[in-house]
């Protein structure tokens, strides 16, 4: 048997939501509502929270801002005099006392002759002061010497000394002794005279220093 | 299923709107962590700007003391090296070094240094061709190296004269090309200096700091003292055979005839040293003696070869008056003048006196007698000169009254007892005795006293004591 409800739809009994269909939909509305509150916990609370500590970290940055300036602005002048006095340190510390190392020359020829019984005397005479760290030459001193006496031992007791004493300080070594003899001449005593080449490389100015702190 | 219906479906329509709803809270949730994520990038990012910040503010006071100590130093780098303008005056400042050090300038040039790139110290370096001796060339370079202003000499040369290029002086004169180098300090535009707070006061505080960062910028300078009569190392030394005339001398033998007077001269003075710090009095009169006979015998060794003029070597010559002599001289003047053959001297003889005497006023008797023995040869030669004749006195006086208090004391006298009163009488070797009355030879009772009786014997007044 068929029945036909003829009652406008308005009028008809609506039908039943399932219970099916009613979980579905709290389900959905409690993860809607969770998320909502979610959402507002990290919009009031969390995000509110760290915003507002990086403001304040902000501001304390904005407080040290000026120090901070002082500071780089001390450093830059630091910087500027540290480089100046770096400059003048090279200058000063490349520096030889070309008074010592004369006055010293000058007591070696004299009293090292009486010491070993030599008469020494020096002709042509050039110092030069380099700074070229790349080739490793930085000067050096060359004079002509003269050794008054047949004796041509008395060349090396004289470099022996020059080797020994303070003028060396500062040089490399001298070369081993070598020399030829002069034309002997018979109005001045004594007549016989050997000449030989005194040269002295300078050492770079660490080594220097190191052998003027000794 | 019509879309028309599906539309008026109210679950339909609550389902669709809660999943986009969902959606929509999802969404909003994703993008909000990612901002408060972003955020606390930033946090992150300032806190490490703070710490860095913080770090760097904490070695303000530091840098500050730095700062106020190399800002002070700098006016020093400023005195030390020229400016532009000290440079236009360097020709006036070589001026003063040429009249100081004794030398002729001959040139001036100024040398082009290339220095394209523009720093705070700028290189400048003149070349000078002058005349002098070596003394002259190393005064000239002591001027250039102590110079307020710093200076160096990089390089130079020297060509000696020959033995007849000579000036007024007496001195051979060579040719010297030599550079003078400096650098001239002009600051290259900086950043504008900071401010520094009660910068005075730090001034002030740091002044330790200030004067020990001043001090490691002068630059040493070695003290030249001059010739001091050494030769000069670039002239020929030798002798012309022409002026070695009369009593000769080879080299070998000045050599050994200086060597040998230097030896015993400074023997003598170690000889002296070692006087000095005897204490025992004969020692010493014995070490005078000896003394005194060396070194008036080095004395005529010396005035023999100065009289004879056989040092002609340069070097033998100049180590004869400036070693030898000084010593010589030397002992002298500490051992007084010379009174060799003459008996002892009248240092000695007061010392001789002093410890005669001190022996005496304690009754050593035998030592005062042995100081004087050593001298006793040599009195009557003393006696001779009128300064040393009242010591000699003296001295035999002492002797003379240790002598007699040594006899007084080998006579076997018996003081036995004594009445002390108006009339004092003493009991000796057993007969009763009065002040004034002779009790053996030479021997008088000079005075009687309650513990003693004083005798005068041979004028000399000696006590005994009462024996109980």
């Amino acid at each position: 048997m068929i029945f036909v409800n003829l009652l406008p739809e308005e009028y008809r009994p609506q039908p039943r939501i399932t219970p099916k269909k009613a979980a579905l939909l709290a389900t959905g509305a409690l993860v809607n509502a969770s998320l909502l509150a979610w959402w507002g916990w990290l919009a009031i609370g969390v995000s509110a929270k760290v915003e507002s500590e990086l403001t304040q970290l902000d501001e304390r940055m904005a407080s040290l801002k000026p120090q901070v300036e002082f500071h780089r602005g001390l450093e830059a002048e630091h910087r500027q005099y540290q480089s100046r006095e770096n400059t003048l340190d090279q200058i000063t510390s490349e520096r030889i006392s070309w008074t010592r190392k004369m006055d010293e020359l000058v007591d070696l020829v004299d009293r090292g002759s009486e010491a070993s019984h030599y008469l020494i005397w020096l002709g042509n005479l050039n110092v030069t002061q380099l700074s070229d760290p790349k080739r490793k030459q930085y000067g050096s001193f060359r004079a002509d010497g003269f050794s008054g006496s047949g004796n041509f031992a008395n060349l090396a007791n004289f470099l022996q000394d020059l080797e020994e004493s303070s003028f060396a300080g500062g040089f490399n070594p001298p070369a081993p002794p070598e020399g030829s003899q002069s034309k002997v001449d018979e109005e001045l005593v004594p007549s016989e005279v050997w000449s030989f080449p005194v040269e002295l490389s300078l050492k770079s100015p660490k080594e220097r220093n190191a052998d003027a702190a000794e | 299923m019509q879309l028309s219906e599906l539309i008026h479906n109210r679950i339909f329509v609550s389902a669709f709107a809660g999943l986009a709803l969902t959606g929509f809270f999802g969404a909003a949730i994703y993008f909000e962590n990612e901002n408060i994520e972003e955020v606390r990038g930033q946090i992150e990012l300032r806190k490490g700007e703070i710490d860095t910040a913080q770090a760097l503010v904490a070695g303000t006071p530091d840098l500050v003391k730095e700062v106020v100590v190399e800002r002070e130093t700098d006016a020093v780098v400023a005195e030390l090296l020229p400016n532009e303008e000290a440079i236009n005056n360097f020709v006036r400042t070589l001026r003063g070094f040429e009249e100081a050090a004794g030398v002729r300038i001959t040139a001036v040039k100024k040398k082009n240094v290339n220095s394209k790139e523009k720093r705070d110290f700028d290189r400048v370096v003149y070349q000078l061709t002058f005349e002098g001796d070596t003394f002259g060339l190393i005064a000239f370079i002591d001027q250039v190296e102590s110079d307020s202003r710093f200076m160096s000499v990089p390089s130079f040369k020297l060509s000696p004269g020959s033995r007849d290029s000579v000036d007024a002086g007496g001195r051979t004169v060579h040719k010297v090309t030599l550079d003078v180098e400096t650098y001239v300090y002009e600051p290259q535009k900086a950043s504008e200096p900071r401010r520094i707070d009660g910068y005075d006061r730090k001034v002030q505080q740091l002044a330790a700091e200030i004067d020990e960062a001043r001090a490691m910028l002068q630059v040493d300078s070695y003290e030249y003292l001059g010739a001091r009569d050494r030769r000069d190392p670039f002239v020929d030394p030798r002798t012309p055979a022409d002026s070695l005339l009369g009593p000769m001398m080879t080299l070998d033998e000045q050599i050994a005839a200086v060597d040998g007077l230097l030896e015993r001269a400074e023997d003598l003075q170690a000889f002296w040293a070692d006087y000095q710090a005897m204490e025992d009095f004969e020692m010493r009169v014995q070490a005078t003696v000896t003394f005194e006979e060396e070194l008036f015998k080095l004395e005529e060794d010396v005035r023999l070869l100065q009289v004879e003029g056989t040092i002609r070597d340069l070097s033998q010559g100049r180590r004869f008056r400036e070693d030898l002599l000084p010593i010589v001289d030397e002992l002298r003047v500490a051992m007084g003048a010379s009174q060799y053959g003459q008996g002892p001297g009248f240092e000695l003889l007061a010392e001789a006196r002093d410890v005669m005497a001190g022996h005496l006023s304690v009754g050593r008797f035998e030592e005062a007698l042995a100081a004087m023995a050593p001298l006793e040869t040599g009195l009557d030669r003393a006696a001779e000169d009128a300064d040393r004749l009242p010591l000699v006195n003296e001295i035999r006086d002492l002797a003379f009254r240790a002598r007699t208090a040594m006899d007084f004391d080998a006579l076997d006298l018996d003081v036995g007892g004594v009445i002390v009163g108006e009339y004092s009488v003493a009991l000796v070797d057993g007969i009763s005795v009065e002040e004034g009355e002779m009790v053996g030879p030479e021997l008088f009772v000079k005075s009687i006293e309650e513990d003693r009786v004083e005798f005068l014997f041979r004028g000399v007044a000696l006590a005994r004591l009462i024996t109980q």
